[in-house]
């Protein structure tokens, strides 16, 4: 990281199924984290939670969702957050989430279920809060 | 001062007003700006979109003990939308344009909706 590096958060909120936003917010971590810069966290936030669902199944030549980000945190190690109220709702479910609800567990294990404090504390702590 | 930007209507389950209060309960009450469809969340008369959801206005008029008590309404969109400032909490503050764009330049940080 240069001295002028910058950490930005990438605050997502739209369905990876509506429209590009999720490509577009993975293009541009990639973007960002070449030039040097720092990736704080990604959040995931209302109907963007989907892209945290491990069992997305897409059609053969596609990839799911999720695979733009988890490639991108093996490489460069951030947090991928998922807001727990909104993701609980769409039923996007961690293991421990899924035990107290006697259900199974749906979230990919790169991503993780956070408290709405994670994303309050980004926008305190991080240099740039983009939103797609 | 960070910036929450409502451009869009309220929803059933008022994820936005969620990050508001979020940031106020860490002390970082945002200044909040309605603009387009995101003026009915300041309506006096909002009530639930849904019949088992939160009351919206109820949640926003709490805003102002949540310490967010920056909040302004674009003066054209209410025009557009045919609203008038008394149909509005009174807590909220009518804005121009030229106004608008110092809020959005005086902000460190900007999330919109």
């Amino acid at each position: 990281m240069t001295t002028d590096s910058l950490n930005y958060t990438l605050f997502i909120k739209s369905s990876p199924f509506n429209d590009e936003s999720n490509q577009t917010a993975a293009a541009f971590a990639a973007a960002v984290l070449n030039c040097g810069h720092k990736i704080d966290r990604v959040f995931f936030y209302q109907n963007s939670v989907f892209t945290a669902n491990a069992s997305l199944t897409p059609p053969q030549g596609q990839t799911p969702h999720h695979q733009l980000w988890t490639e991108l945190k093996a490489k460069y190690d951030f947090p991928l957050q998922v807001c727990i109220a909104n993701a609980l709702r769409r039923g996007i479910l961690d293991e421990t989430e899924a035990d107290r609800y006697d259900k199974q567990a749906t979230i990919h294990p790169d991503f993780e279920l956070c408290g709405l404090g994670e994303m309050a504390e980004a926008m305190h702590s991080s240099d740039r809060i983009i939103t797609f | 001062m960070n910036l929450i930007i409502l451009k869009s209507p309220p929803s059933s389950d008022l994820e936005a007003a969620e990050l508001i209060l979020a940031c106020a309960a860490f002390e970082q009450a945002p200044a909040l700006l309605l603009l387009g469809q995101g003026i009915h969340w300041a309506l006096k008369d909002a009530g639930s979109i849904r019949a088992d959801s939160k009351a919206l206005n109820k949640l926003f008029s709490a805003l102002p003990m949540y310490d967010c008590e920056q909040i302004y309404v674009e003066q054209d969109s209410l025009y557009n939308h045919r609203l008038n400032a008394n149909q509005l909490h009174p807590f909220c503050t009518i804005t121009d344009t030229q106004d608008i764009k110092k809020l959005m330049s005086q902000a460190k940080k900007t999330v919109a909706f």
